[in-house]
């Protein structure tokens, strides 16, 4: 008689925890678009943003007959003296077939007079690009020499500018 | 006898579990909370709707929200993949859904609208392409 009691006890628990359930759809669509980005990793002189699309390499004062910047080295001429670094400029890819790119650089702004930017033993200017490759490979870091010439008959004044790299999947 | 007589109450109850008629268990609907899961700020309405990721990269997120209708205080709430097409990875709240019922909340208040969040993440190794999968939502009373 016990076991009896007892059964029909859990029965009614059972009854009274009964849940009651629904249920739903959210369906999910979208449609993935590829992309690519660009890094600048390093570079000379003293930098900050690097790992962005935005750095900032600051030389300080420079002049031929004093020292070198950070990340620079100093090579005089007979009539001129180049600051010689590099950039490190990464190129990343997702959802893209493309297996690489070009990269091509170009100056923000007039150049100071008797100052002459390079990369790659190219001269930069800010009215076009400038191919540093057209086979860069997605993923890893590109170093790219940089020299910056100063005449000697340049003017003492700021040389600030800016160089824009422009990554093209192929 | 005695033996004998424990012997037939246990068969008594064993029968229904094993093919025999069932007795008549005191569950009745009237019983049972109503209960609807009801989409909010997302595309159609009802238990039945969409989100548009649009064109996409990487990480999308959407903010939706949930209503549970019903009488119940409380509700728990769970979904998972019921359809997949694997080229994304669909996470509700912060939790990755697979094709198993993922708990999303235990303790969802039923009558309010609740927020969440659904984050569709696409590998890069994904060729670009529409993608399309269902989330499978399932509430129950607590």
């Amino acid at each position: 008689m016990k076991k009896i009691v007892l059964a029909i006890a859990i029965l009614s628990f059972a009854s009274i925890a009964s849940a009651a359930t629904s249920s739903g759809t959210l369906t999910v669509t979208g449609t993935i678009e590829s992309s690519i980005s660009l890094t600048v990793e390093s570079a000379g002189g003293t930098t900050s943003g690097t790992g962005t699309a935005a750095a900032t390499s600051a030389l300080g004062s420079i002049s031929k007959y004093g020292s070198a910047p950070t990340g620079f080295t100093l090579a005089r001429g007979a009539s001129n003296w180049t600051l010689s670094s590099t950039v490190g400029v990464k190129v990343d890819k997702a959802n893209l077939t493309s297996t690489d790119y070009t990269l091509t650089a170009q100056l923000g702004g007039a150049p100071a007079s008797g100052v002459t930017w390079k990369l790659n033993g190219s001269t930069l200017s800010d009215s076009a690009a400038t191919t540093l490759t057209s086979t860069g490979t997605y993923g890893s870091t590109g170093s790219y020499s940089w020299d910056i010439v100063v005449a000697d008959s340049a003017a003492a004044a700021a040389i600030d500018n800016t160089i824009d790299f422009t990554a093209t999947s192929n | 006898m005695k033996t004998l007589l424990r012997l037939t109450l246990a068969m008594i109850f064993m029968l229904p579990a094993f093919g025999g008629r069932r007795p008549v268990v005191a569950v009745s609907l009237a019983e049972q909370d109503d209960v609807k899961i009801v989409f909010v700020g997302v595309t159609g309405s009802g238990s039945d709707a969409m989100v548009d990721a649009g064109t996409m990269s990487k990480v999308t997120r959407r903010v939706f929200g949930i209503r549970i209708e019903g009488t119940a205080a409380t509700a728990t709430l769970r979904a998972f993949l019921e359809s997949h097409d694997g080229r994304s990875v669909i996470r509700i709240d912060g939790i990755a859904l697979t094709t198993v019922p993922a708990l999303i909340d235990a303790q969802l208040p039923v009558g309010k609208v609740t927020t969440h969040t659904i984050e569709i993440e696409v590998p890069a190794s994904v060729p670009e392409g529409t993608i399309a999968s269902a989330v499978r939502w399932e509430v129950a009373t607590n």
